[in-house]
Order: structure tokens, then C-alpha cells, then sequence
């Protein structure tokens, strides 16, 4: 099989907006959440979210103004689809203004498409749709087209809709569509902007609250919904720019628990991770990092936590939820771009309620120096709503 | 390797329109609720219910997968979720507000297990649904695919279910497709609408596709 690597990173959440600052502000063991008001009027009360500040928002649309790329109405997903995108191509230094892309996929996940846009709707800032079939204003994959048409890509153009894993699953089809020689390169993420439909969701599954995310603690109560954007940029290794890539893919799985509609169920996630290593042909016990999906809810940390302790009794779990809150459709993707930098600088955040808590499970206590062994194998695991499993090994590039 | 239409077959093809009612919502027919399962029917949204419908009369296995390609997903299973907020917002109903509804519910009701995935790729689904239909069952030997391809048209909302497989000697089976069953539905004449255009587009798409999708 054809060696895959991973070039070329970008990334936006409210904490950072490039690949080197987001990893500066995990290693510094940071948190910078809010308390946000839903404003839906099912949820008054305020909760712990990281949304993006306006002036974060600011920055993609003047990175996208000095490329001659910014439009009147761009709606946030699309822009903040462009400002990941184009960052990932450019830090894999390819001058996709010049270079022939045109056989260059672009899958991007996303939960909700133009989530702001619906938001100003409700809240009466803008006119609603007289129609009744709302949802025809709505072009979900304009995301994935805006970056195609910018770099001149005749490949497909997807955006992926697969919940909370949509960026692991998006990252599949990039390899396969590769594999299968449809395309040459893939830029592979996720996006999603803040809700407050998915906001005001959550408050309905009592999962928000006003403490941050705790994943793996035993006082794990309450989700930090957030919002962002990453890519990679996923090419033949042989294709490969000056830069050395950040990772070698060795695999990807996803399958369906087939079970409840918001719960994880270990029989589902425990044959995603089987699947992953029957494909990746390598043991749980050889896995020495694992981006956990750690959204610090009971439910997922149970069934995650308990796979940990089953099958990976030497790996160290990191939760970067923890830090970035739940990206949503983006928060696979944010996962990879972790997992990308993990490999490249051998170092892994701090698990902030690790310092004062024991973790709620028997996993060993994260390490910051993960060492210069080229066996070292990183996984990053994504589950979402509808029973939705994706997961990702990448090794170091050899 | 170039092989021309007349030799392709797809094991089965399923489909239906269902047209809006004056609320704006696609109407079931009559005996939706024996091909169904009612339960948190109140909940789905009619992209969700057609699938299911449309899917009901497959044998699915549950090494199987769900892949569905259209211009939107579930965006009314959000939209209803966002009226709801103005009221009485439920956990149920946001469990099932999801862009992937109508996939992962399908999942879920018929106990598929492969996988799932929600494209939203504007007018190139059929094409892309064939690409990716081929991606997982490459990376799901032995296993099928149910492309579920929803169409918005004046008449109302279009869906249709195709089966594809990988035959035994690694040559992949193609649609010829076969009209819906009308006559078990003779209760709801109305709600299939034939739609040749329709079938039309999609058999001469697909042709023109196979040399590029069954590849060398």
C-alpha cells in the first residue's frame, strides 16, 4: 500500500490560530474558556463554552482578505474552511496558488452548516425565510467547494456530515480516494462554528454546567462545547514538499455501534478499535499515545475509559477537550492536528485534572517526553451522536 | 479497463418520491408505519422517515454500510430542534437533530454496524456516491453498501436506496435500476410519482461513471 503522510497543518479555536501557538498553549497546561448565555429560551442559565471571540474570527477573514479570497458574505464555516485549508497547503509548503492541484480531494466534516447564520435567524437579526422549506438556503457543501475553488481542485469536494467524528471519518475517505487513485493529495478536517442549537442541546442532556470539562476525573460531570476549524494536508510520501511531514498514516476505522442515538456502547467502540488494529496490524500494547475522545461526560468516559484500562495498560492518555473544549464537528480533526504534533515534538500537554485528581480509571500518568523511539505510534479516537466511531494511527515517518 | 454499461448490474435499486404537504414536510404513505418502526417517529424528520421507508423492504447484513449523498442533510431534523427550543426542547428530540440522522437511523433501526456516512456534495451525488461506495467496500470486503441518493424536486422529496456489492470475482456490480414496487402501495397511488426523468439521469450518470469507477 501506498505510504501516506500528513504535510501540512491549520488549525483555529478560540485559544490559537496556527499549529505552533495551539501547541505552545496545550504544553503550557492553559484553559481559556467563558461562561456563555444561551440564547434560546430553554437555556437561560450561563455555562462554561469556548467560543471563539469576533476578534479570532477577525484574523481568518484578514488572512483570507490578503489572499484576495474574502467575500462579502462569507458565512463563518465556509471562511473558517478557507483559513484551515490554506493554512494546512501552506504549511506543507505548497504554493497552491501556483501549483497544479487540480487533482487534489477536499473532505471536510462538519456538525451543523451555517450554524450562525441560523442562529441570527432565530434571534430575528436577519429576515427569516419565508419559505417553508428553510433549508434550501442553506449549501452545507460550500465549504468544501470554497476551498476547491480557490486551489483550483477538479477532485471531489466533500463535507462530511458524521457528527463528532466527522474529521477521522473525512480523513478515511482522503486516504481512500488516494488509494484508489482518484486524486493525488487530499486536504482532510474538520469545521464547526458555535450553535446555540447545539448549545442549547446539550442543556437539555443536563451535560453543561459551570465547570469546565473534566475528562477521565471522577467528578467528570459536564461537555464544554466549543467551536473551530483544523486540516491536514495528506499526501504520497514520495510527493512530499521541502519540510519534513509531521506523520506516516498507518490507519483508519470507523464503524457504527447500531445501538442509541447519543450513548457510546463498549461492544461498538472496542470493534472500531479492533478493526484499527487488524488494519494497522499492529497491538494495542505497542500504541504509546492515544488522543483520547474524552468529552468528560459520564457516558463517553466510561465506555473510553474502560477500553483504556482493558487494552492499553502502557499508553498514555491526553483529552485535549480539557483545554480546547468540544470542537463538535471539528473536534477529530483538532484530535489529528494534536497527534500530528505529539509525533513531530515527542512532548504531550499536561491532563489538567490530573495534577490533584487520580484519574476515574487505572491509566498510566501522561508523561510530557515521549522519547525519540521511531516505533512510537500515536491514535486518535473520535466518537459521535448516531453511534458514530472513527479512529487513527499514525506512526513517525521513516 | 473500460467495461461498457450493458454489462454492469447492481443487485437492487429502490425508490420514491413523497410529495410536501402544505406544511412543507413530505408526506409517508399509508403503510409506512408496517415497514417502520413508530417508535420516536415523532421525532424524525421526513429525510430520516423516507430512508427508512425507501430502505425498509432491503435484507441488510450487519457487517453492512450506509452512505448517503445529497445537496442537504438532515438540516429540518435542526430546524425542528430550533422551534422546538421556543417551547419545550427535549433530549430525545435533540439526540435525533443531527446532520447524519437519516444514516445513523438507519443504523440503529436496522442493526448495520459497518459504518455510516453523510455527504453533502451539491449536484455531483451519484458520481461521488459511487466513489465512496467503492472505498468502503474495498475497505469492507464482502460487505454491501447502501447508497441512499435524496433528491429536493418541485414535487416533492425523492429518495432513492441502491444496493451495490463487489461481486466474487472482484468486478463490482452496477445498478440496473428497478422501479419501487408501486402495487404494494396501492393505497397511496399518489405518493409514487414515476419520475423517468429522474431514472433517466441517474442510469445514463452511472454509465458514463463505470469505466472510471471499476478502474483498472
Amino acid at each position: 500500500m501506498t505510504s501516506l503522510v500528513i504535510s501540512g497543518l491549520g488549525v483555529i479555536t478560540r485559544s490559537a490560530n496556527d499549529p505552533g501557538s495551539l501547541w505552545r498553549y496545550l504544553l503550557a497546561g492553559e484553559a481559556d474558556f467563558e461562561l456563555w448565555h444561551g440564547l434560546l429560551d430553554c437555556d437561560k442559565n450561563p455555562h462554561v463554552a469556548a467560543r471563539m471571540r469576533s476578534s479570532r474570527i477577525d484574523q481568518a477573514a484578514v488572512f483570507l482578505s490578503e489572499r484576495d479570497l474574502l467575500k462579502p458574505r462569507h458565512e463563518i464555516s465556509e471562511m473558517l474552511s478557507l483559513y484551515v485549508c490554506l493554512s494546512a497547503l501552506e504549511d506543507a509548503e505548497i504554493d497552491w496558488r501556483n501549483r497544479d492541484l487540480s487533482r487534489c480531494a477536499v473532505v471536510i466534516g462538519n456538525l451543523e452548516p451555517n450554524s450562525r447564520l441560523y442562529d441570527a435567524s432565530e434571534r430575528r437579526e436577519i429576515p427569516q425565510p419565508t419559505n417553508s422549506h428553510k433549508y434550501r438556503m442553506v449549501s452545507s457543501y460550500s465549504m468544501a467547494d470554497a476551498v476547491s475553488a480557490a486551489i483550483g481542485s477538479n477532485g471531489p469536494s466533500l463535507t462530511i456530515h458524521n457528527t463528532c467524528a466527522s474529521g477521522n471519518n473525512a480523513l478515511e475517505i482522503g486516504a481512500g480516494l488516494i488509494a484508489e487513485g482518484i486524486v493525488d493529495m487530499a486536504i482532510i478536517g474538520g469545521v464547526d462554528a458555535f450553535s446555540d442549537r447545539i448549545f442549547s442541546g446539550f442543556a437539555t442532556l443536563g451535560v453543561l454546567g459551570e465547570q469546565p470539562c473534566k475528562p477521565f476525573s471522577p467528578h467528570r460531570k459536564f461537555v464544554t462545547i466549543g467551536d473551530g476549524g483544523a486540516a491536514a494536508v495528506l499526501q504520497r510520501s514520495g510527493d512530499v514538499s521541502a519540510q519534513a511531514p509531521y506523520a506516516r498514516l498507518v490507519a483508519v476505522a470507523s464503524n457504527n455501534d447500531a445501538k442509541h442515538p447519543t450513548n457510546l456502547h463498549y461492544d461498538g467502540v472496542l470493534a472500531c478499535h479492533q478493526i484499527l488494529w487488524e488494519r494497522s496490524g499492529h497491538h494495542p500494547k505497542e500504541i504509546g499515545v492515544v488522543f483520547a475522545h474524552g468529552t468528560g461526560s459520564i457516558a463517553n468516559d466510561n465506555v473510553e475509559g474502560s477500553i483504556f484500562t482493558d487494552h492499553y495498560p502502557t499508553a498514555h492518555i491526553y483529552a485535549v477537550k480539557a483545554q480546547t473544549g468540544h470542537l463538535m464537528g471539528a473536534a477529530a480533526a483538532m484530535g489529528l492536528v494534536g497527534s500530528c504534533l505529539a509525533m513531530r515534538t515527542r512532548k504531550l500537554p499536561p491532563n489538567l485534572y490530573n495534577k490533584d485528581e487520580k484519574f476515574s480509571f487505572d491509566l498510566p500518568i501522561t508523561v510530557s517526553n515521549l522519547g525519540d523511539s521511531r516505533d512510537l505510534l500515536v491514535q486518535n479516537n473520535a466518537f459521535g451522536f448516531g453511534g458514530i466511531n472513527a479512529i487513527a494511527l499514525l506512526g513517525a515517518v521513516t | 479497463m473500460s467495461i461498457s454499461s450493458a454489462a454492469l448490474q447492481i443487485p437492487c435499486a429502490r425508490r420514491a418520491l413523497f410529495p410536501y404537504d402544505t406544511a412543507g414536510s413530505p408526506r409517508m404513505p399509508g403503510d409506512y408505519t408496517e415497514c417502520v418502526n413508530p417508535r420516536g417517529d415523532q421525532f424524525r424528520d421526513g429525510l430520516t422517515r423516507a430512508c427508512l421507508y425507501v430502505a425498509s423492504s432491503f435484507d441488510m447484513s450487519e457487517a453492512d454500510s450506509v452512505v448517503m449523498c445529497g445537496k442537504t442533510p438532515n438540516i429540518e431534523a435542526l430546524e425542528n430542534f430550533y422551534a422546538s427550543c421556543r417551547a419545550t426542547p427535549t433530549a430525545q428530540g435533540f439526540a435525533v437533530a443531527t446532520t447524519s440522522a437519516g444514516t445513523t437511523s438507519l443504523n440503529i433501526a436496522r442493526g448495520v454496524r459497518g459504518g455510516n456516512l453523510t455527504v453533502s456534495v451539491g449536484n455531483r451525488a451519484t458520481c461521488t456516491a459511487m466513489m465512496l461506495a467503492k472505498i468502503y467496500i474495498h475497505t469492507r470486503p464482502g460487505t454491501a453498501v447502501y447508497l441512499v441518493l435524496p433528491q429536493d424536486v418541485d414535487q416533492g422529496l425523492q429518495v432513492a436506496v441502491l444496493e451495490v456489492r463487489c461481486a466474487i470475482d472482484g468486478r463490482w456490480l452496477m445498478p440496473a435500476l428497478k422501479d419501487f414496487d408501486t402495487n404494494n402501495h396501492s393505497d397511496t397511488p399518489q405518493t409514487f410519482v414515476d419520475e423517468p426523468a429522474f431514472l433517466d439521469e441517474l442510469d445514463s450518470r452511472l454509465s458514463a461513471l463505470a469505466p472510471f469507477v471499476l478502474g483498472t
